[in-house]
């Protein structure tokens, strides 16, 4: 029979240890994808990476439509929808948040979800 | 005699280690072919598509993904057209209203969804009415000639709201003269039951798909469906974990105009021609129909609370009343099933 | 007298089988702990499947593994069932080969977190294909392993102390 613990068993358990540390290391860089998905007409059109903007820019999807970005938000900045209601949703920060202008068929989502699979409203 | 037995225990032997060896495979066989059903009923396939005026999030589970998300926003095209759109001409309900006063002949799906809003508009007491068009008409909420009317326009408009006047037979309905069917409440709703059907017939394990807010939940998954803190219109105050049904939110944040001092939201109570005095600032219902679970969230805003329980009952819905005071009141069969994820709302016991 | 020691042994087989399920069964019961995901439990029925990795033959070994997984999926689902097969095979298949060898220069202990870790790998890459996403991986891979370790410990402890009271009843068949 064998022994209960043997010298190889420390290396063994510092191995599963320092995998363990290894796995969690992408942990610490996860939380910084942010990704907003733009859509005209039901397609997307542009997808970015919220966290890796560094400069505030403006785009322009469709003529008539300006959405503007900065690290870590994207919102609907100009439209020539009479309600305005996709400008007044203000800037999106959060997983799974959307707005929408529909007169244009514009859509601006988050990509992904926090805790919830939908929404309703 | 020793050597007869051990030959005989040797191949008892061998016969015990093959049996054993092959029910392992027969069982990692059907282990298997389990797990390619399983794997094959993840896939997911997510899609955001506008339709009936609206923002429609597709999310498929299952196989042919993009074939089926292309048919569901047909579907609801279809829904708005064809159907129910008053807008749009020769739809059922528009032909109605072109012909109130005498019988037209519709489709038995439009049937099925007046009923049921007839229904509704009877058992609340008439706060609920979908014949309140004229009155909804007049306030245009969203639309390009949205204002507050003069309440001798509202009592005008009052007089042709009456549900009881509308008579459905199997394929024909018929309204009083004058009269102007409003299917708005529940056009959403109405399109997920819609949907439910066209899903049967094509390869989707599991689906949960939202026409505007209103959600249709299909097949055996569970969701966590997140009910949206009306402070905000953004983010979520509490989730829902359901399965398999329909889920419908009423709210007074949704579509709104302020004028002077006041703020009017679009639920309007068909009994007065104005917008509801609630207590509420939302309301989400579930129920197995989308025509129901529409048609009951606006009637239980307007009844508020305590004349909602036995509503929600009679069509075994259950529901989570969101108070203006921000206290949450959840129907039991609904109890065990939300998380709070916003702290500054409290869930009442 | 041949004929004796099978029937015992196919005895024995059932009463491990039984002791698995058993203890599978209460550890079901042990409340989700937050930080793992859900289903993840201390493994002790896998000090049964050990003993008989170590003990009896490789099929013998296997066949406790399966019956295992059928009983989760028939008490507890389709889900329960691919994660006790997936973490099971792959724990029982190591412990095959670290237990039979004599070559290899481990304790029991080492032994005990090899099996939790294959075991709580092979539940990890079932909760994956399931949702759908690697990421869980990151998410749940680094408690798991250290999880892993502890509960190693103590069945690769408890199968030491536990071994020559079998072994004296293994000897009487």
């Amino acid at each position: 029979m064998k022994k209960l613990f043997m010298r190889a068993d420390f290396i063994v358990i510092l191995t599963v240890i320092i995998l363990s540390i290894l796995l969690f290391i992408p942990n610490l860089f996860n939380n910084s994808t942010l990704t907003a998905q733009i859509y005209v007409d039901g397609e997307v059109v542009e997808e970015i990476n919220l966290q890796e903007v560094e400069k505030s820019y403006t785009l322009t999807p469709k003529n008539g439509t300006k959405i503007t970005v900065e690290k870590g938000k994207i919102c609907f900045s100009d439209a020539h929808c009479k309600d305005e209601l996709c400008i007044k949703s203000g800037w999106l920060s959060k997983k799974g948040q959307t707005a929408a202008c529909l007169p244009e068929r514009v859509v601006v989502s988050i990509k992904g979800t926090d805790k919830t699979d939908m929404m309703t409203y | 005699m020793g050597d007869t037995s051990l030959e005989n225990t040797n191949g008892k032997k061998q016969v015990n280690k093959k049996a054993l060896i092959s029910v392992l495979v027969c069982v990692v066989m059907v282990l298997g072919v389990v797990l390619a059903d399983f794997v094959k009923g993840r896939s997911e396939y997510s899609s955001t598509a506008i339709a009936m005026g609206t923002v429609v999030n597709i999310r498929l589970f299952g196989s042919d993904g993009e074939e089926t998300a292309e048919a569901v926003e047909n579907n609801i095209n279809e829904t708005e057209k064809a159907l129910l759109s008053w807008r749009e001409k020769n739809s059922d309900i528009e032909r109605i209203n072109a012909s109130a006063g005498t019988t037209v002949s519709v489709s038995t799906e439009t049937i099925d969804v007046i009923g049921k809003a007839l229904d509704v508009s009877k058992n609340s007491g008439g706060v609920f009415d979908i014949t309140v068009g004229k009155v909804t008409r007049l306030w245009d909420f969203g639309g390009d000639n949205q204002r507050l009317p003069s309440d001798n326009e509202i009592s005008e408009a009052l007089e042709s709201v009456n549900y009881s006047s509308v008579k459905i037979t199997d394929t024909t309905v018929i309204t009083a003269e004058g009269q102007s069917l409003d299917l708005g409440a529940v056009g959403k709703g109405a399109a997920c039951d819609r949907l439910k059907l066209l899903l049967s017939s094509t390869n989707t394990e599991s689906a949960v798909i939202s026409v505007g807010g209103s959600l249709l939940l299909y097949g055996d998954r569970s969701f966590n469906i997140g009910i949206v803190n009306p402070e905000n219109d953004k983010e979520a105050m509490g989730t829902l974990k359901l399965s398999d049904t329909c889920v419908s939110t009423s709210g007074n944040y949704e579509k709104f105009f302020v004028e002077g001092d006041k703020t009017y939201h679009h639920i309007l109570d068909a009994t007065t021609g104005y917008p509801a005095d609630s207590r509420l600032s939302s309301i989400t219902v579930v129920c197995e129909s989308g025509t129901l679970s529409d048609a009951l969230s606006t009637a239980c805003y307007i009844l508020g609370y305590n004349d909602s329980l036995a509503l929600l009952q009679k069509y075994d819905a259950e529901a989570v009343f969101v108070f203006k005071d921000k206290t949450v009141r959840i129907t039991d069969g609904l109890k065990d099933d939300f998380t709070r994820t916003d702290e500054s709302f409290v869930v009442a016991k | 007298m041949r004929d004796k020691k099978n029937s015992q042994r196919v005895a024995l087989l059932g009463i491990m089988g039984a002791l698995a399920l058993a203890l599978s069964f209460l550890e079901s019961l042990i409340p989700a702990l937050p930080g793992l995901p859900p289903g993840a439990k201390p493994g002790l029925s896998n000090i049964v499947t050990m003993f008989m990795a170590s003990s009896f033959s490789v099929a013998d070994a296997f066949f406790i593994t399966v019956l295992k997984a059928v009983f989760a999926g028939v008490t507890r689902g389709t889900t329960a069932m691919l994660m006790s097969a997936s973490g099971g095979i792959l724990s029982t298949a190591a412990a095959c080969v670290l237990l039979r060898s004599k070559k290899i220069n481990l304790g029991y202990i080492g032994i005990g977190i090899i099996c939790a870790v294959c075991h709580n790998i092979g539940q990890l890459m079932s909760a994956c294909l399931i949702s759908g996403t690697w990421s869980l991986i990151f998410g749940y891979g680094p408690l798991l392993l250290i999880f892993a370790v502890a509960t190693g410990f103590v069945t690769g402890t408890m199968l030491k102390l536990v071994l020559p009271a079998l072994g004296k009843i293994m000897n009487r068949l």
